[in-house]
Protein backbone atom coordinates (compact mmCIF):
# COMPACT_ATOMS: atom_id res chain seq x y z
CA UNK A 1 0.00 0.00 0.00
CA UNK A 2 1.51 3.38 -1.11
CA UNK A 3 1.83 6.01 1.40
CA UNK A 4 0.27 8.98 -0.25
CA UNK A 5 -0.24 11.88 2.29
CA UNK A 6 2.63 12.36 3.65
CA UNK A 7 4.88 15.96 3.88
CA UNK A 8 6.41 15.12 0.79
CA UNK A 9 3.57 17.17 -0.86
CA UNK A 10 4.40 19.98 1.26
CA UNK A 11 7.66 21.02 -0.12
CA UNK A 12 6.02 21.30 -3.56
CA UNK A 13 1.98 22.62 -2.84
CA UNK A 14 2.62 24.81 0.05
CA UNK A 15 -0.84 24.95 2.00
CA UNK A 16 -1.77 27.77 3.49
CA UNK A 17 -1.92 28.08 7.69
CA UNK A 18 -5.43 29.51 9.34
CA UNK A 19 -8.97 29.25 8.96
CA UNK A 20 -7.77 29.67 5.38
CA UNK A 21 -5.80 26.45 5.38
CA UNK A 22 -9.25 24.51 7.21
CA UNK A 23 -11.40 26.44 4.08
CA UNK A 24 -8.67 25.06 1.68
CA UNK A 25 -8.70 21.79 2.59
CA UNK A 26 -11.73 20.94 3.14
CA UNK A 27 -12.26 22.43 -0.54
CA UNK A 28 -13.25 19.81 -3.76
CA UNK A 29 -10.07 17.79 -5.41
CA UNK A 30 -8.56 18.10 -1.54
CA UNK A 31 -7.64 15.28 0.55
CA UNK A 32 -9.30 16.70 3.97
CA UNK A 33 -6.70 15.88 6.73
CA UNK A 34 -2.81 16.66 5.54
CA UNK A 35 0.17 15.22 6.86
CA UNK A 36 -1.66 12.99 8.80
CA UNK A 37 -1.37 9.16 8.74
CA UNK A 38 -4.75 7.75 7.94
CA UNK A 39 -4.22 5.38 11.39
CA UNK A 40 -4.11 8.53 13.74
CA UNK A 41 -7.40 10.44 11.64
CA UNK A 42 -9.39 6.52 12.15
CA UNK A 43 -8.55 6.62 15.81
CA UNK A 44 -9.38 10.05 16.16
CA UNK A 45 -12.72 9.49 14.81
CA UNK A 46 -13.20 6.36 17.08
CA UNK A 47 -12.26 8.74 20.18
CA UNK A 48 -14.89 11.47 18.80
CA UNK A 49 -17.64 8.64 18.37
CA UNK A 50 -16.23 7.27 21.98
CA UNK A 51 -16.52 10.96 23.54
CA UNK A 52 -20.37 11.09 22.00
CA UNK A 53 -20.63 7.56 24.57
CA UNK A 54 -19.29 8.93 27.05
CA UNK A 55 -20.95 11.92 27.46
CA UNK A 56 -24.34 10.34 26.31
CA UNK A 57 -23.70 8.28 29.82
CA UNK A 58 -22.60 11.51 31.83
CA UNK A 59 -25.53 13.42 30.71
CA UNK A 60 -27.86 11.13 31.65
CA UNK A 61 -26.40 10.76 35.09
CA UNK A 62 -27.07 14.24 35.26
CA UNK A 63 -30.56 13.79 34.74
CA UNK A 64 -31.26 11.24 36.89
CA UNK A 65 -29.59 12.46 39.37
CA UNK A 66 -31.63 15.72 39.07
CA UNK A 67 -35.16 13.86 38.73
CA UNK A 68 -34.56 11.86 41.73
CA UNK A 69 -36.40 12.45 44.62
CA UNK A 70 -34.57 10.69 46.84
CA UNK A 71 -31.12 12.36 48.71
CA UNK A 72 -28.47 11.28 46.53
CA UNK A 73 -25.60 8.96 48.44
CA UNK A 74 -22.41 11.18 49.88
CA UNK A 75 -19.69 10.09 47.24
CA UNK A 76 -17.13 11.31 49.88
CA UNK A 77 -18.60 8.75 52.40
CA UNK A 78 -19.66 5.94 50.37
CA UNK A 79 -15.62 6.07 48.80
CA UNK A 80 -13.94 6.31 52.12
CA UNK A 81 -11.31 3.93 52.88
CA UNK A 82 -10.13 3.21 56.59
CA UNK A 83 -6.48 2.81 56.76
CA UNK A 84 -4.84 2.34 59.65
CA UNK A 85 -7.41 2.87 61.54
CA UNK A 86 -7.92 6.60 59.77
CA UNK A 87 -11.13 7.18 58.01
CA UNK A 88 -10.09 9.17 54.77
CA UNK A 89 -12.73 10.17 52.04
CA UNK A 90 -11.88 9.28 48.71
CA UNK A 91 -8.50 7.69 49.32
CA UNK A 92 -8.95 5.03 46.97
CA UNK A 93 -10.26 7.27 44.58
CA UNK A 94 -7.52 9.92 44.71
CA UNK A 95 -4.91 6.32 44.27
CA UNK A 96 -6.38 5.42 41.43
CA UNK A 97 -6.31 8.94 39.67
CA UNK A 98 -2.83 9.33 40.62
CA UNK A 99 -2.11 5.79 38.89
CA UNK A 100 -3.63 6.37 35.47
CA UNK A 101 -2.19 10.08 35.33
CA UNK A 102 1.12 8.60 35.76
CA UNK A 103 0.38 5.48 33.24
CA UNK A 104 -0.30 8.65 30.81
CA UNK A 105 2.77 10.12 31.49
CA UNK A 106 4.79 7.33 30.99
CA UNK A 107 2.98 6.48 27.64
CA UNK A 108 3.65 10.49 26.51
CA UNK A 109 7.44 9.34 27.69
CA UNK A 110 7.26 6.21 25.06
CA UNK A 111 5.89 8.08 22.34
CA UNK A 112 8.86 10.31 22.50
CA UNK A 113 11.32 7.81 22.94
CA UNK A 114 9.60 5.36 20.07
CA UNK A 115 9.89 8.75 17.46
CA UNK A 116 13.41 8.71 18.64
CA UNK A 117 13.43 4.93 17.85
CA UNK A 118 14.71 4.21 21.39
CA UNK A 119 13.21 1.00 21.25
CA UNK A 120 14.04 -0.63 24.74
CA UNK A 121 12.99 2.25 26.31
CA UNK A 122 10.10 2.20 24.19
CA UNK A 123 9.02 -0.82 25.21
CA UNK A 124 9.75 -0.62 28.90
CA UNK A 125 7.81 2.74 29.28
CA UNK A 126 4.88 0.91 27.19
CA UNK A 127 4.91 -2.21 29.41
CA UNK A 128 5.17 0.20 32.83
CA UNK A 129 1.97 1.73 31.25
CA UNK A 130 0.12 -1.30 30.61
CA UNK A 131 1.32 -2.27 34.20
CA UNK A 132 0.12 0.98 35.69
CA UNK A 133 -3.04 0.53 34.03
CA UNK A 134 -3.53 -3.16 35.00
CA UNK A 135 -3.16 -1.93 38.17
CA UNK A 136 -5.77 0.40 38.01
CA UNK A 137 -8.28 -1.99 37.14
CA UNK A 138 -7.17 -4.03 39.90
CA UNK A 139 -8.58 -1.00 42.24
CA UNK A 140 -11.38 -0.50 40.37
CA UNK A 141 -12.30 -4.37 41.08
CA UNK A 142 -11.76 -4.01 44.79
CA UNK A 143 -13.70 -1.00 45.06
CA UNK A 144 -16.58 -2.51 42.83
CA UNK A 145 -16.46 -5.61 45.35
CA UNK A 146 -16.72 -3.80 48.31
CA UNK A 147 -19.31 -1.92 47.09
CA UNK A 148 -21.36 -4.43 46.11
CA UNK A 149 -19.93 -7.13 48.99
CA UNK A 150 -20.27 -4.92 52.16
CA UNK A 151 -22.42 -1.98 51.13
CA UNK A 152 -24.80 -3.65 49.23
CA UNK A 153 -24.73 -1.16 46.48
CA UNK A 154 -26.86 -2.80 43.54
CA UNK A 155 -27.48 -1.35 39.90
CA UNK A 156 -31.02 -1.65 41.08
CA UNK A 157 -31.16 -0.08 44.69
CA UNK A 158 -28.90 0.45 47.53
CA UNK A 159 -29.48 1.04 51.57
CA UNK A 160 -27.82 4.78 51.14
CA UNK A 161 -30.64 6.73 49.21
CA UNK A 162 -31.59 7.02 45.32
CA UNK A 163 -31.90 3.81 43.64
CA UNK A 164 -30.20 5.47 40.54
CA UNK A 165 -27.18 5.94 42.07
CA UNK A 166 -25.95 2.61 41.51
CA UNK A 167 -27.13 2.30 38.08
CA UNK A 168 -25.54 4.88 36.40
CA UNK A 169 -21.69 4.01 39.14
CA UNK A 170 -21.42 0.63 37.34
CA UNK A 171 -22.63 1.81 34.20
CA UNK A 172 -20.25 4.53 34.15
CA UNK A 173 -17.13 3.55 35.95
CA UNK A 174 -17.84 -0.30 34.24
CA UNK A 175 -17.66 1.21 30.81
CA UNK A 176 -14.76 3.55 31.64
CA UNK A 177 -12.65 -0.03 33.07
CA UNK A 178 -13.84 -2.07 30.21
CA UNK A 179 -11.89 0.89 28.04
CA UNK A 180 -8.94 0.34 30.30
CA UNK A 181 -8.72 -3.44 30.31
CA UNK A 182 -8.94 -3.16 26.15
CA UNK A 183 -6.29 -0.56 26.93
CA UNK A 184 -4.04 -3.07 28.58
CA UNK A 185 -4.20 -5.55 25.83
CA UNK A 186 -3.43 -3.14 23.18
CA UNK A 187 -0.47 -1.59 25.09
CA UNK A 188 1.10 -4.99 25.48
CA UNK A 189 0.58 -5.90 21.73
CA UNK A 190 2.30 -3.09 20.81
CA UNK A 191 5.28 -3.43 23.17
CA UNK A 192 5.27 -6.57 21.76
CA UNK A 193 5.96 -5.46 18.10
CA UNK A 194 8.69 -3.20 19.56
CA UNK A 195 10.23 -5.28 21.46
CA UNK A 196 10.93 -7.93 18.17
CA UNK A 197 11.56 -5.17 16.58
CA UNK A 198 8.40 -5.28 14.17
CA UNK A 199 8.38 -1.28 13.87
CA UNK A 200 12.15 -1.09 12.69
CA UNK A 201 12.11 -3.92 10.15
CA UNK A 202 8.79 -3.03 8.64
CA UNK A 203 7.40 -6.08 9.34
CA UNK A 204 3.82 -6.80 8.00
CA UNK A 205 1.10 -6.42 10.74
CA UNK A 206 -0.86 -10.28 11.23
CA UNK A 207 -4.21 -8.65 10.87
CA UNK A 208 -3.71 -5.54 8.48
CA UNK A 209 -0.68 -6.39 7.05
CA UNK A 210 0.24 -3.13 7.11
CA UNK A 211 4.03 -1.77 7.55
CA UNK A 212 4.72 -1.27 10.66
CA UNK A 213 6.01 1.54 12.12
CA UNK A 214 6.35 4.32 15.33
CA UNK A 215 3.02 5.81 14.16
CA UNK A 216 0.95 2.80 15.89
CA UNK A 217 2.66 3.83 19.32
CA UNK A 218 1.70 7.25 19.24
CA UNK A 219 -2.24 6.16 17.94
CA UNK A 220 -1.98 3.42 21.11
CA UNK A 221 -1.14 7.21 23.36
CA UNK A 222 -3.72 8.64 21.70
CA UNK A 223 -5.84 5.94 22.68
CA UNK A 224 -4.59 6.17 26.35
CA UNK A 225 -4.67 9.90 27.05
CA UNK A 226 -8.03 9.44 26.13
CA UNK A 227 -9.26 7.09 28.62
CA UNK A 228 -7.38 9.38 31.41
CA UNK A 229 -9.36 12.00 29.78
CA UNK A 230 -12.54 10.32 29.88
CA UNK A 231 -11.05 9.75 33.76
CA UNK A 232 -11.20 13.10 34.61
CA UNK A 233 -14.70 13.69 33.71
CA UNK A 234 -15.87 10.87 35.60
CA UNK A 235 -14.14 11.71 38.68
CA UNK A 236 -14.99 15.62 38.53
CA UNK A 237 -18.54 14.65 38.13
CA UNK A 238 -19.00 11.42 39.95
CA UNK A 239 -16.74 11.27 42.81
CA UNK A 240 -16.10 15.09 43.88
CA UNK A 241 -19.85 16.80 43.13
CA UNK B 1 -9.74 17.85 48.43
CA UNK B 2 -12.72 19.83 48.19
CA UNK B 3 -13.98 17.79 50.94
CA UNK B 4 -11.27 18.40 53.28
CA UNK B 5 -11.70 22.41 52.35
CA UNK B 6 -15.27 22.07 52.94
CA UNK B 7 -16.33 24.02 50.21
CA UNK B 8 -19.77 23.99 49.27
CA UNK B 9 -22.47 25.16 47.24
CA UNK B 10 -21.53 27.14 43.48
CA UNK B 11 -17.86 27.82 44.79
CA UNK B 12 -17.11 23.81 45.08
CA UNK B 13 -18.95 23.55 41.61
CA UNK B 14 -16.89 26.50 39.89
CA UNK B 15 -13.88 25.12 41.44
CA UNK B 16 -14.74 21.65 39.89
CA UNK B 17 -15.48 22.99 36.59
CA UNK B 18 -13.09 24.93 36.56
CA UNK B 19 -10.13 22.22 37.00
CA UNK B 20 -11.67 19.67 35.14
CA UNK B 21 -11.72 22.06 32.04
CA UNK B 22 -7.94 22.62 32.49
CA UNK B 23 -7.18 19.25 32.85
CA UNK B 24 -8.98 18.05 29.74
CA UNK B 25 -7.68 20.84 28.12
CA UNK B 26 -4.31 20.40 28.50
CA UNK B 27 -4.10 16.60 28.03
CA UNK B 28 -5.74 17.33 24.26
CA UNK B 29 -4.05 19.86 23.99
CA UNK B 30 -0.60 18.55 24.74
CA UNK B 31 -0.81 15.05 25.42
CA UNK B 32 -2.56 14.29 22.36
CA UNK B 33 -0.51 16.86 20.44
CA UNK B 34 -3.80 18.41 19.20
CA UNK B 35 -1.52 21.46 19.01
CA UNK B 36 0.91 20.58 16.13
CA UNK B 37 -1.64 19.24 14.41
CA UNK B 38 -3.51 20.69 11.14
CA UNK B 39 -6.64 23.05 11.93
CA UNK B 40 -8.52 20.75 9.66
CA UNK B 41 -8.11 17.95 11.59
CA UNK B 42 -8.23 20.18 14.96
CA UNK B 43 -11.82 21.64 14.19
CA UNK B 44 -13.06 18.55 12.46
CA UNK B 45 -12.72 16.64 16.16
CA UNK B 46 -12.80 19.47 18.57
CA UNK B 47 -16.37 21.12 17.19
CA UNK B 48 -18.62 18.04 17.18
CA UNK B 49 -18.53 17.56 20.66
CA UNK B 50 -19.81 21.58 21.32
CA UNK B 51 -22.76 19.90 20.38
CA UNK B 52 -23.45 18.05 23.50
CA UNK B 53 -23.95 21.20 25.41
CA UNK B 54 -27.05 21.33 23.57
CA UNK B 55 -28.21 17.65 24.89
CA UNK B 56 -26.63 18.68 27.97
CA UNK B 57 -29.41 22.25 27.92
CA UNK B 58 -32.38 19.55 26.96
CA UNK B 59 -31.15 16.75 29.61
CA UNK B 60 -31.35 20.34 32.29
CA UNK B 61 -35.16 21.05 31.16
CA UNK B 62 -36.02 17.79 31.11
CA UNK B 63 -34.78 16.93 34.61
CA UNK B 64 -36.10 20.16 36.01
CA UNK B 65 -39.71 19.30 34.44
CA UNK B 66 -39.82 15.67 35.51
CA UNK B 67 -38.49 17.15 39.23
CA UNK B 68 -41.41 19.22 39.44
CA UNK B 69 -44.02 16.02 38.37
CA UNK B 70 -42.22 13.67 40.55
CA UNK B 71 -42.62 16.00 43.38
CA UNK B 72 -46.57 16.44 42.53
CA UNK B 73 -47.57 12.84 41.93
CA UNK B 74 -45.79 11.81 44.81
CA UNK B 75 -47.05 14.66 46.85
CA UNK B 76 -50.36 13.95 46.04
CA UNK B 77 -50.13 9.87 47.24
Amino acid sequence: MTRTATTSTAGILARPDGIEGVVADWSSDQRAFKNVPWGKVMMWIFLLSDTFIFSSFLISYMTVRMTTTVPWPNSSEVFALTIFGQHIPLILIAIMTFVLISSSGTMAMAVNFGYRKDRRKTFVLLLLTAALGAMFVGMQAFEWTKLIVDEGIRPWGNPLGAAQFGSSFFMITGFHGTHVSIGVIFLIITAIKVYRGDLDRERPGFLTGRKGNYEIVEIMGLYWHFVDLVWVFIFAVFYLW
Amino acid sequence: MVDYLQFQGYLRWFLIILFMMLKAGLIVAVFMHMLWERLALVYAIVVPPLLLLVLLGIGALEADYTFFARGVFFGAM
